[in-house]
C-alpha cells in the first residue's frame, strides 16, 4: 500500500488564499498515517460491532441520518440557546416519528441509538416516551393495557399521546420505594386519587413534562382504607387533546441545566387529581371495586423494564469512547508542536510524545473493548427479556425459575457496566478534550457539549455509586456462598466464574513471570483472583463490623469496577477465539486488547493487585514501564485506521478539528468565521465598551466638588 | 390532615433547614477565626468581607440564579457592563486591594474577571516583562490602561498551530528601515492569533508575540504593541478580527482571533527591555531575556488561589446539601415508624470519602495559595531592585528564586486546577439529579473553569517541565553528591533511599506514620526520591530522552506539589495563635494526606515499596473512616468558615439557612414562570400528535384499493 508522498517544499503560491510561507499540513500527515492500514477495515469494523449484519445495518443508518436534512448534524447547533435546541428537538421527534411509521423497532431503536451519538437531547426526549413511559406500561400493565396505551392510543408511534415518566420527586431519588406521591383509593367513585402532600413531593426532572408529554406514568403510593401498600404504578393525563393542562395539574418548566438543554424537563405537582381505577398498571398489584389489593409475588419482576435504559448507556460509552477518540487521535496526528532538535525541519507530531500516547490510547482500546463487551450485553439483555417473556407465558415453574437467574444475572451485570462505562466515557470525553489543549475547549470541537450532556448517565436511572455499591454486596454474597455455605453458583449465572474461589483466595501470585502478560486467559485469572481476595477481604471486615454493609461501600464500588472490567476483558477473549489467528486484523486486535488491560485494569488497579498478592511489586514495576511502552509502541502506528474502523462519518463526529479529510485549520476557521460573521467588527453592545474607554475622569465626574476651590469654599 | 403556612401540605415535606442549623449550633469553634487562619489574617480576611457585601449590595456585581439562565450574547454585555462598573472601584483603592477583588469576583463571575485579568494581567504584565520602564509608564499610566480607560489591551500570544510551543510562533514582524517601522503580518492561516482575549469586541490594542526579521535573519519571538482599533472603535485597516464563537465555557470573554496582512507600526511600538533594535537594524540580545516570561508567572499563582475559593465554594455546596438531604431509612428501622428519619446523605461512609477529601483540600490549597503569592511578590521585587540597582550577585539571586517559583509555581497551577476541576464534578455528582440542574451552580462553575487546565501552560506541559529539573537533581545528587536547595532540598537524600537494600525498605508501616504528619511528608519525599530516581535511570538507559518518562514526571509533579501544600500547612498550623483550631487542622490535613496521597497514589508507593501493603489495607477499612467520622461533627463549621456568602455560593440549594427545597423550587419558578403552559414552538408538538394516518398521509396510494387498481394488467 502506498501513500501519498508528503509535501516538502517551499514555494509558495496562491492556493485557496494566499499566503507568504508554507502553512502547516495536518491533512498529509493524516493521510500518509491513513495509508500505513495494514488490515480490512470492513472486517475489523464487523468485529467491533459484533457482526455484519449489525455492522452494514449501522452504515444504512449513518447514511441515512447524514442526509436528512432535518435529522443531519450541524455545527451551527452549538451556539443554539435553550428554546432554540427545544424547538430543534421538536422538530426532529416529529422527523423520526416518519420513519418509526414505516420501519422495524429494531431498526428505529438503533437508529435512535446512534442519533444519541451527535443529538442525545432528542435521544433522550424520544426514550421517556417510547422507553421510559412505554415500558413502565409493559412492565407494570396488563398486555391489555399496554395494548390499549401503546397501539390503540398510538403512542408506541409517538401519536395522539406523548408519555413520560414520573417517578423521581424533588425529595427522593435513589430511594424508589421512599416516594411520597399518594393515590388514595376512592371506593365512592371508583377512582385513584392522585396527590402532591408537599414540596418534597413534587415530581421533579421529568423529561417531556415541561412541553411534550400529555400522559404521564406516576410512581405514587398506594393508599387504600387508611392502609399504605407502598409504591404503584398509574398512568395519569396531564393534558388534554387541545395540549391545555388538566386541572389540578400544575406543571412547570425545570428551567437551565448542566446539558441536554433540548430536553423539556419539568416538575410537577398534583392537586387530588382522579383518575379512573383502571388506570392503575395492574399486572402484579391488583385493586379490585371494593377496595381489595392483591400483591403477587414476582412484583421485583416490574423493574425488569429500566433494564434496556442501562444496557443502552452502557452502549453509548462504546460509541462516545469511539466518536472522540477519533476526533483526538486525528488531531493528535496532524498537529505538531516543538521541534525535537533545533536542526530538524518540522515540529513533532503531539502524539509521538510517549506522555501523548499515555492519555490517549488506552482510551482507544478501551473503546474497542467496550464495543465487543457492550455488543455482548445487548445480546444479553436481548436474550433475558426473551426468556422471561416465553417462560411466564408458558407457567412452568422450572423455565421462570431459569428465567428469574437469568434476570438476576442481567441486574449485576448491567449494573456495573452502565456504571463503570459511562464513569469511563465521561473520564474519556474530558481528556480527549483536554489532548487537544485550546481547541479542545471550543464548542465546534464537540467535546464541551458532549461532556454537558453526558454527565447526567453518571446520576440518571439508578445513580452510579448506588447501582455499584449494590453489584458490589451482590458479589460479596456470592463469595459468601462459596466460601462459607460452601454452595457453588449455578453453572448458568454469569458469575459462575468464581466457583473456584476456594482454591483461587490463597494460591499466591497468578501472574508470576513476564510472560504470564502474553497469556490471556492468564490475565483474566488475575482479575478473578482479585476479584475474589478482595470480596473475602471485605467479607471478613463485614464480620468484624457485625454487617455494617455501609461501611464497606468504597470497597463495593471498586469492586463492581473490577467486575465490569471483567466482563470486557472476558468478552474479548471469547470473541477473539472465534477469529482466525491469520486474520489481518488479529493481531491488532491482540495489541489492543494488551493495552487494554494494562492501562485500564492493571495500571488503574495496581494497588490492589499488589495487596492481594496477584503479582509482585517487580512485575508492577515492568507492567508500568516496559511492557506499556511495547504496547503503546505497538498500537501507536495505526490509530488512523483503527479510528476509521469505527466507521463514524463526520456528521456523526460533528467536530470540525476531527474530520475525516484532516483539514484541521481550514475546516475550523472556517466553521468559526461561517458561524461568527465578523459584520463590522463591533459587537451589537459597543457603546457599553467605548463609554467606559472614553469616560470622563474622576474629578470631571465627581462635579469638581473635590476640588481645592471647592475645599476652600466648604473649609470656610 | 392539611397545614396552612406559607402554602398548604397535607403531610409534613422534609425539613434540611433544621438539619443544617442543628449542627451549625454545635459548633465547637469559631467559623470566624477559622477564617482569619484561611485568609492568613484578621486584616485580609476582614477585607475580603467588606468587599464581598460591597459586591453583593452593588445592583450591577451582584450575581444571581438569573446569570445561569443567560445566552452567550446577553453574558458578553453583562461582562461588559461589570467591568465599566468595576473599574469604578479600581480607580479609588490600591492595586493589592482591586486584585483581591478580582479574586473574589473570580469564584462567581470567572469570565469577567478573566476579561479583566487580559487586559490588567497579561497586557500590562507583558509591558513590564518585556518593556523599558519608560515604555511601561506609557501605555500603562499616561494611557490609563490600568484604570481601564482610554485604550484596553490584549495579549497575543496563541496562535491556531501553536500554543505551548512559544518560541515556534509564526507571525512575523519584519523591521523596515527606510521607514523605521515593523511590518506585523500573518503569513498563514496556522499563524492566525487563535483564543484571544478581548480581541472580538473590547480590545483597542495588542501585545503581539512574533518573529523578529532584520534583514533576512531571524531573531526568533519577541513582542509588540499593535494597535488594533482606533478611538471611534474601528478595526485599523490590514486587521482582520473576528469572534471565535461557542465555547465550553466562558461566554462572557470576546475571545477572538486576528489576521495582521502587513500592519506597520513605528519601531518604538516593540517592547524593548531586553532586546532592542536600533534606528540601523542593529539588534542587541542582552542575556537575561529568559526573565521575560516572568510575566506570566502572575497567572499561575493567580490560579492556585482560584483552585482553593473554587474548592471551598463547591465542598460549602456539596455539604450543605449532603446535610440537608436524607435518602433511605437506616437498615434495620422499622418503616412504618414515622418518627424514624432517613439517613443524611451526609452520614454515609461512601459519602464521606467522597466528599470529605474536597473539604481537606480546600484547607490545604489556602496555606499554599498564600505562600506561593507572598513568593512571587518577594521574588519580583527583589529581582526588580538588583536589576535596578545592577546588582549582580542580587541578579543571580533572584534568577536561583525565579528558578525555584519556576517549579513550584508549575506544578501548583498544574496540579490545583486539576484537584478543583476534580473537585466541581465529583461535589456535582454528590448532589445527585440536582447537582446537574444550572441553579446549583456547577455545571456553569465546571465549564468555566476546565480551561485553567489548559491555559497559561498546559498542566500536562507545565507538569513534565517540572519533572524534569528534579530529575536532573537527582541524577547530579547521585554523581556529584549535589546539595539541593529550596523546596526540593530533600532530594539530597537520595543515597539514603535508592540502591540495593535501600530501594525497598517500606517507610510507612504503622497507622501512626500516616497521622504522624511529619513521619508522612518524609514518606513522601521518600516516594518522589525512588520514583524519581528510577525515572532518571530509565532516561538514562533511553540516551537521555526525558520524553518516554513523560507519565511519571506528571506523577512526580503532582507528588511535589502535595509534598509542598502538607510542608506549609502544617508550619502554618503550628505557627497560628488559634491554638484551638489546631486539632482540626491536623485532622483535615490527616486526610488530605491519607485519601488524596496516599490512597489515590497508592499503587506508586506500593510499587516503590514507600507503603507496606497491609498499611494499603488499612487505608480504606480503618484510617480513612475513622478520620472521616472525626471530621464530620464539624463539616457545617468547617464550611461556614470559608465565609462565602450566598451571592458568592450563588446555588439554589446551598443557601446558608439550609431551606434546600423551597429556595430551589422558588428559583426554578422564578426563572421559569409556570404560567406560560405552552411552549412557543407548541404548534410543533401539537401538529405531530394529532397528524393525520400514515394512510392519509400516503393519499390512500398504498390501499388495497390502489393495489388492486395499480395491479390491473
Amino acid at each position: 500500500m502506498s501513500g501519498p508522498k508528503l509535501f516538502t517544499g517551499h514555494d509558495i503560491s496562491i492556493t485557496n488564499t494566499g499566503t507568504t510561507s508554507p502553512g502547516p499540513n495536518p491533512a498529509l500527515l493524516i493521510a500518509e498515517e491513513r495509508s500505513r492500514t495494514n488490515f480490512n477495515l470492513t472486517k475489523m469494523h464487523h468485529f467491533i460491532e459484533g457482526n455484519p449484519a449489525k455492522a452494514e445495518q449501522i452504515l444504512r443508518i449513518y447514511k441515512s441520518l447524514e442526509r436528512d436534512v432535518i435529522l443531519q448534524s450541524n455545527l451551527a447547533h452549538y451556539d443554539n440557546d435553550k428554546l432554540t435546541d427545544r424547538e430543534l428537538t421538536a422538530k426532529r421527534i416529529a422527523r423520526l416519528t416518519q420513519y418509526i411509521e414505516i420501519e422495524s423497532s429494531k431498526q428505529f431503536f438503533r437508529r435512535l441509538n446512534l442519533l444519541n451519538v451527535y443529538d442525545p437531547s432528542t435521544g433522550i426526549r424520544i426514550s421517556v416516551n417510547l422507553g421510559l413511559f412505554l415500558n413502565g406500561v409493559r412492565g407494570n400493565g396488563t398486555a391489555d393495557q399496554y395494548k390499549f396505551w401503546a397501539k390503540k392510543m398510538e403512542a408506541g408511534i409517538m401519536k395522539q399521546l406523548y408519555g413520560c415518566f414520573g417517578m423521581t420527586e424533588l425529595g427522593h431519588g435513589s430511594n424508589v420505594a421512599g416516594m411520597e406521591t399518594t393515590a388514595t383509593f376512592d371506593e365512592d367513585t371508583d377512582e385513584f386519587i392522585i396527590d402532591t402532600p408537599h414540596i418534597g413531593a413534587t415530581k421533579w426532572w421529568i423529561g417531556g413534562a415541561a412541553h411534550s408529554a400529555t400522559h404521564s406514568v406516576v410512581y405514587a403510593r398506594l393508599l387504600i382504607k387508611g392502609k399504605d401498600y407502598g409504591v404503584k404504578t398509574f398512568v395519569v393525563p396531564l393534558r388534554d387533546s387541545n395540549h391545555n393542562l388538566f386541572p389540578g395539574v400544575s406543571i412547570g418548566d425545570i428551567g437551565a441545566k448542566m446539558g441536554r438543554q433540548g430536553v423539556d424537563n419539568g416538575w410537577i405537582q398534583f392537586s387530588d387529581v382522579r383518575i379512573p381505577r383502571y388506570f392503575m398498571l395492574q399486572k402484579w398489584c391488583k385493586v379490585s371495586r371494593d377496595g381489595t389489593v392483591a400483591l403477587p409475588p414476582l412484583e421485583q419482576l416490574s423493574y425488569i423494564s429500566l433494564l434496556e435504559g442501562r444496557v443502552t448507556m452502557a452502549v453509548d460509552s462504546y460509541r462516545i469512547g469511539a466518536r472522540f477518540t477519533t476526533v483526538a487521535l486525528r488531531y493528535g496526528v496532524g498537529r505538531r508542536q516543538f521541534k525535537n532538535r533545533e536542526s530538524d525541519e518540522y515540529e513533532k507530531k503531539i502524539l509521538d510524545y510517549t506522555l501523548h500516547q499515555k492519555r490517549l490510547l488506552p482510551n482507544l482500546a478501551l473503546t474497542y473493548a467496550m464495543a465487543v463487551g457492550t455488543d455482548r450485553l445487548e445480546e444479553q439483555h436481548e436474550k433475558v427479556i426473551l426468556d422471561l417473556d416465553t417462560a411466564l407465558l408458558s407457567k412452568d415453574k422450572k423455565k421462570i425459575s431459569e428465567a428469574i437467574l437469568g434476570t438476576k444475572s442481567l441486574f449485576v451485570d448491567s449494573g456495573s457496566m452502565k456504571s463503570t462505562l459511562t464513569w469511563l466515557g465521561g473520564e474519556l470525553i474530558d481528556e480527549a478534550r483536554q489532548s487537544c489543549g485550546g481547541h479542545g475547549y471550543s464548542s465546534y470541537n464537540g467535546f464541551g457539549k458532549a461532556y454537558n450532556d453526558w454527565a447526567v448517565q453518571c446520576t440518571w436511572e439508578g445513580d452510579n455509586n448506588v447501582l455499584a455499591m449494590s453489584a458490589g454486596r451482590t458479589i460479596m454474597k456470592n463469595i459468601e456462598q462459596i466460601i462459607v455455605k460452601k454452595k457453588p453458583i449455578d453453572p448458568n449465572s454469569t458469575f459462575a466464574f468464581l466457583n473456584n474461589a476456594n482454591e483461587v483466595i490463597s494460591s499466591g501470585p497468578i501472574i508470576k513471570s513476564e510472560s504470564d502478560l502474553k497469556d490471556l486467559t492468564k490475565v483474566r485469572e488475575a482479575v478473578e483472583a482479585v476479584i475474589i481476595r478482595y470480596a473475602a477481604e471485605n467479607l471478613q471486615v463485614l464480620k468484624d463490623t457485625k454487617g455494617n454493609w455501609d461501611a464497606l461501600s468504597p470497597q463495593r464500588v471498586e469492586l463492581s469496577k473490577l467486575r465490569a472490567h471483567h466482563y470486557l476483558l472476558e468478552s474479548f477473549e471469547r470473541k477473539l477465539a472465534s477469529l482466525n489467528k491469520s486474520d489481518d486484523i488479529y493481531p491488532h486486535l491482540v495489541n489492543l486488547i494488551q493495552l487494554y488491560f494494562t492501562t485500564s485494569i492493571f495500571g488503574a488497579f495496581t494497588a490492589q493487585f499488589l495487596r492481594f498478592d496477584v503479582y509482585e511489586s517487580k512485575i508492577a514495576k515492568y507492567i508500568g514501564s516496559t511492557f506499556l511502552s511495547e504496547s503503546l509502541a505497538k498500537v501507536r502506528p495505526y490509530v488512523i485506521g483503527l479510528t476509521d474502523a469505527f466507521q463514524q462519518p463526520d456528521n456523526m463526529l460533528n467536530s470540525v478539528i476531527g474530520n475525516y479529510d484532516g483539514q484541521i485549520y481550514e475546516n475550523y476557521l472556517d466553521a468559526v468565521k461561517n458561524i461568527n460573521p465578523i459584520g463590522d467588527g463591533k459587537p451589537p453592545y459597543v457603546e457599553a465598551l467605548t463609554n467606559m474607554l472614553d469616560r470622563g475622569s474622576i474629578p470631571e465626574r465627581d462635579r469638581f466638588e473635590k476640588s481645592d476651590k471647592v475645599k476652600d469654599i466648604l473649609s470656610n | 390532615m392539611s397545614i396552612s403556612k406559607n402554602t398548604v401540605t397535607t403531610s409534613p415535606g422534609p425539613d434540611p433547614q433544621t438539619s443544617l442549623q442543628k449542627e451549625r449550633a454545635k459548633a465547637a469553634f469559631d467559623p470566624v477565626k477559622m477564617h482569619y487562619f484561611l485568609e492568613g489574617s484578621k486584616e485580609r480576611a476582614e477585607i475580603i468581607k467588606t468587599m464581598t457585601q460591597q459586591m453583593e449590595r452593588d445592583p450591577i456585581m451582584v450575581a444571581d440564579a438569573s446569570y445561569y439562565d443567560l445566552t452567550k450574547a446577553q453574558q458578553r454585555e453583562l461582562t461588559a457592563v461589570r467591568i465599566n462598573r468595576i473599574a469604578r472601584y479600581l480607580e479609588t483603592e490600591s492595586f493589592d486591594d482591586f486584585q483581591r477583588r478580582l479574586s473574589l469576583l473570580g469564584v462567581f463571575d470567572p469570565q469577567t474577571s478573566t476579561r479583566i485579568g487580559v487586559n490588567l494581567g497579561l497586557f500590562i504584565s507583558c509591558i513590564r516583562g518585556n518593556g523599558t520602564p519608560e515604555q511601561l509608564t506609557y501605555w500603562a499610566l499616561n494611557k490609563e490602561t490600568v484604570y481601564i480607560k482610554g485604550i484596553y489591551g490584549c495579549f497575543g500570544m496563541t496562535e491556531m498551530a501553536h500554543g505551548s510551543n512559544v518560541a515556534g510562533l509564526e507571525t512575523t514582524a519584519t523591521f523596515d528601515e527606510e521607514t523605521d517601522e515593523f511590518v506585523i503580518n500573518t503569513p498563514h492561516i496556522g499563524a492566525t492569533k487563535w483564543w484571544i482575549g478581548g480581541a472580538a469586541h473590547s480590545a483597542t490594542h495588542c501585545t503581539v508575540y512574533a518573529r523578529l526579521k532584520v534583514k533576512g535573519e531571524d531573531y526568533g519571538v519577541k513582542t509588540f504593541v499593535v494597535p488594533l482599533r482606533d478611538s471611534n472603535h474601528d478595526l485599523n485597516p490590514g486587521v482582520t478580527v473576528g469572534d471565535i464563537g461557542a465555547k465550553m465555557g466562558r461566554d462572557g470573554i470576546d475571545n477572538g482571533w486576528i489576521q495582521f496582512s502587513n500592519v506597520r507600526i513605528p519601531r518604538f511600538f516593540m517592547l524593548q527591555k531586553w532586546c532592542k533594535v536600533s534606528r540601523e537594524g542593529e539588534v542587541t540580545l542582552p542575556p537575561l531575556e529568559q526573565l521575560s516570561y516572568s510575566a506570566l508567572l502572575g497567572g499561575r499563582v493567580t490560579m492556585c488561589m482560584d483552585s482553593f475559593r473554587m474548592c471551598a465554594r463547591m465542598s460549602t455546596i456539596a455539604l450543605r446539601y449532603a446535610i440537608g438531604r436524607r435518602q433511605f431509612k437506616p437498615a434495620n428501622a422499622d418503616e412504618d415508624d414515622p418518627t424514624v428519619l432517613e439517613t443524611q446523605l451526609i452520614d454515609y461512609p461512601l459519602h464521606q470519602k467522597r466528599l470529605f477529601p474536597y473539604l481537606a483540600a480546600s484547607y490545604v490549597l489556602s496555606q499554599g495559595a498564600l505562600k506561593i503569592e507572598r513568593t512571587i511578590e518577594s521574588t519580583l521585587s527583589g529581582l526588580d531592585d538588583a536589576v535596578e540597582q545592577d546588582d549582580y550577585n542580587g541578579i543571580m539571586k533572584g534568577i536561583d528564586e525565579m528558578k525555584s517559583l519556576f517549579i513550584d509555581s508549575g506544578s501548583m497551577k498544574s496540579t490545583c486546577t486539576w484537584l478543583a476541576a476534580e473537585a466541581i464534578d465529583q461535589c456535582r455528582q454528590a448532589c445527585g439529579g440536582h447537582g446537574y440542574s444550572s441553579y446549583s451552580g456547577f455545571g456553569k462553575a465546571y465549564n468555566d473553569w476546565v480551561v485553567q487546565c489548559t491555559w497559561e501552560g498546559d498542566n500536562n506541559v507545565l507538569a513534565v517541565s517540572i519533572g524534569k529539573p528534579l530529575l536532573k537533581h537527582v541524577i547530579a545528587v547521585i554523581d556529584n553528591d549535589k546539595v539541593v536547595k529550596g523546596s526540593s532540598a530533600f532530594l539530597s537524600d537520595t543515597k539514603q533511599f535508592v540502591g540495593e537494600g535501600k530501594g525497598d525498605k517500606p517507610v510507612l508501616t504503622t497507622k501512626d506514620d500516616i497521622l504522624d504528619l511529619k513521619k508522612f511528608i518524609r514518606g513522601l519525599e521518600v516516594c518522589i526520591i525512588r520514583i524519581t530516581h528510577q525515572s532518571a535511570l530509565t532516561v538514562k538507559a533511553q540516551k537521555g530522552n526525558f520524553d518516554f518518562v513523560g507519565g511519571d514526571l506528571v506523577i512526580i509533579s503532582k507528588l511535589k506539589c502535595y509534598h509542598y501544600l502538607l510542608d506549609e500547612f502544617v508550619k502554618q498550623t503550628e505557627a497560628t495563635e488559634h491554638k484551638d483550631l489546631q486539632p482540626y487542622l491536623l485532622d483535615l490535613a490527616r486526610l488530605f494526606a491519607a485519601s488524596l496521597v496516599l490512597d489515590r497514589f497508592s499503587g506508586t508507593f506500593l510499587t516503590y515499596n514507600v507503603i507496606s501493603s497491609s498499611l494499603v489495607g488499612k487505608l480504606s477499612s480503618e484510617i480513612i473512616p475513622d478520620l472521616n467520622a472525626a471530621i464530620r461533627p464539624h463539616i457545617a463549621t468547617l464550611t461556614d468558615s470559608f465565609q462565602q456568602s450566598d451571592m458568592i455560593v450563588n446555588s439554589a440549594i446551598a443557601n446558608y439557612d439550609g431551606n434546600i427545597y423551597e429556595n430551589y423550587f422558588k428559583t426554578v419558578k422564578q426563572q421559569n414562570p409556570p404560567s406560560i403552559t405552552k411552549a412557543p414552538y407548541s404548534g410543533a408538538l401539537e401538529a405531530m400528535l394529532n397528524r393525520p394516518s400514515l394512510e392519509a398521509r400516503d393519499r390512500f396510494e398504498k390501499t388495497g384499493e390502489a393495489a388492486f387498481e395499480l395491479s390491473k394488467e
